[in-house]
């Protein structure tokens, strides 16, 4: 019988599929209401998700975060994570997420970027990555190494993304030397995570916004697709069959064949209210898999459940039979999605089930 | 329009600060909007004109052209930064009320939401179409709008919102600021909302890009 594992990588593959996979990511209050609707955390397990995580090899190189920060402030309870990116609450209602603080913002000098106390890879990382890909292979999971925010996100929420905007346009050797120590990192990581084997490297920076691209193609092309290239090439030289998943919010379709030249083998999320997916499958579609494309800002949260199975069933449709789909909000699920749509997703992907029709049964 | 004005509209809306930034490569050693406005003061150029005929139509060239995705965020910031460089040098006239601007314009994603990018540009372009912006920041709750109503008798309102979580928090703020500063005109904005939505809550403007915000507006000073 087939593991969920060799279904999506096979579909990703797009060499057809015997169950059209699903994933979700869920905020901590859909996660509580689960918890509430089922007596236990496992979504994942329930809504019957594919493949499992991989992460946490960075260690930080600072002590303490605030000397991170110089003369500035910050408020009460800032955390930092392993880039010494500050981290605050917000007011009650902005419940799990958290304002953002950057330690290079203002930053005068390459020298300053350059001495920043920038994480480290843990190579003892290494097995820890193994044990954990091969228990997610015996229980039939695919593994997915996660390293989103792999360049330009990361070095934007370094250095603010003013900041590092005003260094790419007056060509300063600022946004080149960050930019360089980010993708260094990167590539270290993806090597580790191919030397760990995992099936999928998640890959992601958001160039896009919800009217047209963050940023022009040619600046994609000179800052940030060669070093994406490497990121790339540094775990495809330790596992050439390593699946490349890359996420960027918004409209992304310019950037997508110089992804696919670079080795991208899915797009995630493919928001729909600004781009046509069925439109992105036809020009791309027999080069490139898709990971996403039910929407989070209308379909979910405000569609009724018959209207997301429509969805889900043209999408389906969309790709045929050789698959190259795996169905998932373009976003973190909200509190205000209903269970029902998040069933109708589940449900309607069952349909077309392989397993549902006894061997022998024909359509007449 | 005289040459100076030309040339600072120009600076404007290519984003040449002053003559020491190397950008933009074609304009690299030339003043700078700095230089061009200071210049263009001390030879006698009237301020509200400078404001006016240069930094206005600068900034509504930039707002157009990154409607219709001709040029992206890093061009706007650029611009916003040059624009920001004149108006250091129209500040004592403002101060003095020799030159005022169109009206005030209080803006803030609402309460509950963290994210600014495209409150920012909302902002840098309103206030390059010739209002005074005032910044209320991210996770800003109704009683901070309102509060910021009655410290600008007349001003405008923007809300914005990324996620439909906090979009929906908007038509409490919406309905709040109606019924305590009636006449309040709010403009919102953000990925998930629709003029349908805009329409449902009662606000009175939507825009899709910065460019529509100040047309609304621009429409209302007239």
């Amino acid at each position: 019988m087939t593991t969920p594992r060799e279904n999506i990588l096979r579909t990703l593959r797009r060499e057809g599929f015997d169950d059209v996979p699903v994933d979700f990511y869920f905020s901590p209050s859909q996660i509580e209401a689960f918890r509430k609707r089922f007596g236990h955390d496992d979504y994942k397990a329930h809504l019957g998700v594919s493949q499992r995580d991989v992460c946490g090899a960075l260690v930080p190189s600072f002590g303490d975060g605030h000397g991170l920060f110089g003369s500035e402030t910050l408020p009460p309870g800032t955390k930092f994570d392993e880039w010494g990116i500050g981290h605050s609450k917000g007011s009650d209602a902005a419940v799990h997420m958290t304002r953002m603080h950057h330690p290079l913002k203002g930053a005068r000098s390459a020298e300053e970027i350059a001495a920043y106390p920038y994480p480290v890879v843990d190579g003892s990382a290494a097995d820890r990555f193994a044990k954990a890909v091969a228990g997610h292979h015996a229980r039939g999971f695919a593994a997915i190494g996660q390293m989103t925010c792999t360049v330009w996100e990361r070095a934007w929420y370094l250095r603010s993304m003013e900041d590092l905007m005003m260094d790419m346009m007056t060509e300063d050797e600022k946004a080149a030397v960050l930019f360089d120590k980010v993708t260094d990192i990167s590539c270290e990581l993806a090597a580790l995570y191919a030397r760990a084997g995992v099936d999928i490297l998640a890959t992601g920076d958001d160039i896009g916004t919800q009217a047209g691209t963050m940023i022009s193609v040619e600046m994609w092309e000179g800052w940030l697709k060669p070093r994406l290239a490497h990121v790339i090439a540094a775990a495809r030289t330790v596992k050439p069959d390593v699946i490349v998943f890359y996420h960027s919010d918004g409209v992304v379709t310019p950037f997508i064949e110089g992804l696919i030249e670079i080795g991208v083998d899915v797009l995630n999320p493919i928001q729909p209210e600004c781009m046509d997916f069925n439109e992105i499958h036809a020009a791309f579609g027999e080069r490139l898999s898709f990971w996403g494309t039910l929407g989070t800002q209308q379909l979910l949260p405000f569609g009724s459940p018959d209207q997301v199975c429509e969805v889900v069933r043209d999408r389906i449709a969309a790709c045929g039979e050789k698959g190259g789909l795996v169905l998932a909000p373009t976003h973190m699920v909200e509190p205000e999605v209903p269970w029902e749509n998040i069933s109708a997703i589940v449900d309607t992907a069952r349909e077309y089930s392989i397993a549902r029709y006894s061997p022998g049964e024909t359509d007449g | 329009m005289s040459e100076i004005l030309e040339q600072i509209a120009t600076c404007v809306e290519r984003g040449k600060i002053n003559a020491a930034s190397p950008y933009p490569p074609d304009m690299k050693g030339q003043e700078g909007a700095d230089e061009l406005t200071r210049k263009a003061i001390d030879g006698g150029t009237a301020p509200t004109d400078i404001l006016e005929k240069a930094l206005v139509v600068g900034m509504q060239k930039i707002g157009e052209k990154f409607a219709a995705n001709k040029v992206f965020v890093p061009d706007v910031l650029m611009a916003a930064k040059s624009m920001n460089a004149a108006m250091a040098h129209l500040r004592p006239f403002f101060q003095s009320g020799e030159v005022k601007r169109k009206g005030v314009f209080c803006i803030g994603t609402v309460q509950g939401d963290l994210h600014d990018i495209g409150k920012n540009l909302v902002s840098m372009i309103v206030e390059g179409g010739g209002w005074e912006v005032v910044d209320l920041g991210v996770d800003v709750s109704t009683e901070k709008f309102i509060e910021a109503v009655e410290q600008h008798p007349g001003c405008a309102v923007g809300l914005s919102a990324l996620l439909t979580t906090t979009m929906i928090n908007m038509e409490k703020t919406v309905k709040a600021l109606k019924e305590k500063t009636p006449g309040t005109k709010v403009l919102i904005g953000g990925a998930p909302l629709t003029q349908e939505f805009c329409t449902k809550i009662g606000a009175d403007c939507y825009s899709a890009d910065p460019q529509g915000a100040v047309e609304y507006l621009n429409k209302l000073a007239a």
